[in-house]
């Protein structure tokens, strides 16, 4: 699945938010969106919101008339803790007529959502506000899978989720980059997350992107970090500071790999 | 000395279940207090226990008064609190927002605007008194929250995972603000969180686990029970974590919270 942006403008109260923005993006990496207007990007990316300029979804364009087939694409995760039902199956049912989406056996659907994103069939019954927020954000994952849609967009949606229950995301999300040809954005401006879990970034600042390249590039090119004032990740800023002082570590990605590595330069 | 806070044998059901199940502690005048613990380990509903918005029946004490929500409330003015489902905003322009808890207790109107100015020119905010809610960032918001938490002079401040929107860089700013306004006001502080980052300027830590308190102790001690805290499913600071293999591989003895200091010492 491809997604491509061409010159997208928004604008609010006169305030010109975003300025031909053009990006391209397609499910072989696990995209990462960060900087200003991320949110809204994702909004206009999931087709509820107007837009000028040209979305394409493996190179059909986006028109008034096929708008709805592409809708029933896109699932978007966003970061708010708000519902439209009392339970989780009352809300699954709502998101799924939303859908228009159809299963043989919806209820086995339901209860595989659930299974998917580690909760047991019991919380299909539960009241949502009896649920802890990151059970919460977890069943809006699964109501994301149940319609089995071909581009997913993580709306900050991580920072609600406990360390488990981000480690079952994360790694749900590897799953379905490898099996099933989807298309996963994870908009975020936690640069530890970016770095961890995206191979692709990009980079919004002004309403424009100022760049599009992959995610271990992107933070490796300090001044490029340091002008657009980027967090450094973790990881990285370590071993930056460590070859500040002569030592030869490499750049990880997982912090097993460094202790193994400051435990050859010691 | 009583201390501001006291909690005894306190226990709360909900729908069958046993969210907190017999919590005893107290706090002193001025603490900062920390509470963490896995998802659905009762943070939430504890502070909204205290906080008097949830009934307690007779187990809370806050100074002399029991704290029953049931009952009709003790000073429940003396608490400011932020909880993430808390009730949306109420009026468009923020100014309005903050003027609102200050009305509602019949500040005088040049008390209400020296306070409220004082307030965000201390959080370095002043620039949300001309914004309107709907053109703050989720970051701003957060802020606001806090704002609105203490701009009624609260005794206690009461906060459920209060810094989750807000990014990193800022986030140590807003705390380092926090920290500053609480200890200049006497301020009793009981925070919960998700990120043991935030947790750091606590001087005491009680660890939740299924309605109970499993593990308490400083914070600095609690930070070191890096097995316990990770069989809960807790994740340790980066550099907390980095300390504690670096010290099991003993290339390093302590908890270096700051990257300069860790690497000075590795290899000076």
């Amino acid at each position: 699945m491809e997604v491509k942006v061409e010159k997208l403008n928004y604008t609010y109260k006169g305030k010109k938010l975003l300025r031909d923005l053009s990006f391209s993006i397609s499910s072989k990496h696990i995209v990462g969106l960060t900087g200003k207007y991320k949110s809204l990007v994702c909004e206009i990316l999931d087709l509820t919101k107007p837009y000028q300029g040209e979305i394409f979804f493996d190179g059909e364009k986006i028109e008034k008339d096929n708008i709805r087939k592409f809708q029933q694409m896109v699932a978007l995760i966003s970061q708010e803790d708000l519902f439209f039902m009392d339970t989780v199956e009352e809300e699954m049912n709502f998101i799924v007529e939303n859908y228009q989406y159809t299963s043989r056996d919806l209820k086995k659907r339901m209860l595989d959502a659930l299974k998917l994103v580690g909760l047991a069939d019991s919380f299909l019954h539960r009241k949502l506000e009896t649920l802890s927020k990151s059970e919460r954000m977890l069943i809006k994952v699964a109501c994301a899978f149940l319609v089995n849609p071909k581009v997913i967009l993580f709306d900050e949606s991580f920072c609600y989720l406990s360390h488990n229950h981000k480690r079952v995301v994360l790694s749900l999300i590897q799953k379905m980059k490898e099996r099933k040809d989807k298309l996963i954005v994870i908009a975020s401006n936690d640069v530890n997350l970016l770095y961890a879990f995206t191979d692709l970034l990009v980079v919004l600042e002004n309403g424009e992107c100022i760049r599009e390249d992959k995610t271990s590039v992107v933070f490796r090119d300090f001044s490029f970090l340091e002008h657009h004032q980027i967090e450094l990740p973790d990881l990285i800023a370590f071993t930056r500071l460590a070859k500040e002082k002569g030592v030869r570590l490499s750049y990880h990605k997982d912090i097993l790999d460094l202790i193994k590595d400051v435990y050859k330069h010691v | 000395m009583v201390p501001i806070l006291q909690v005894k044998s306190l226990r709360y059901k909900a729908g069958g279940k046993t969210i907190i199940d017999d919590l005893s502690f107290s706090v002193e005048e001025g603490r900062f207090v920390a509470f963490i613990g896995p998802s659905s380990s009762g943070k939430t509903t504890l502070l909204k226990l205290i906080a008097g918005i949830l009934p307690s029946n007779d187990s809370i004490l806050v100074g002399y008064g029991y704290l029953n929500a049931k009952k009709g409330s003790s000073d429940l003015s003396k608490f400011g609190c932020v909880f993430s489902d808390g009730i949306p905003f109420l009026f468009e322009s923020v100014y309005q927002e903050l003027l609102f808890p200050l009305e509602n207790l019949c500040y005088t109107k040049s008390d209400m605007e020296m306070r409220i100015k004082d307030l965000v020119s201390f959080f370095e905010v002043s620039s949300f008194l001309d914004k309107k809610q709907e053109d703050l960032t989720q970051e701003e918001k957060a802020i606001l929250r806090l704002l609105l938490a203490l701009v009624h002079h609260p005794s206690i401040l009461v906060l459920d995972d209060p810094f989750l929107m807000i990014g990193r860089k800022r986030k140590k700013q807003v705390i380092a603000k926090l920290k500053q306004y609480c200890q200049e006001n006497k301020m009793t502080l009981l925070l919960s969180s998700s990120n043991l980052e935030d947790i750091l300027f606590c001087d005491y830590t009680y660890v939740l686990n299924d309605g109970a308190i499993v593990m308490e102790g400083s914070t600095k001690s609690i930070l070191e029970e890096d097995v316990n805290l990770k069989k809960l499913g807790l994740e340790l600071p980066f550099m907390v974590d980095l300390s504690h293999m670096l010290s099991f591989y003993e290339i390093l003895d302590g908890v270096y919270l700051e990257m300069e200091d860790m690497v000075e010492k590795l290899w000076k």
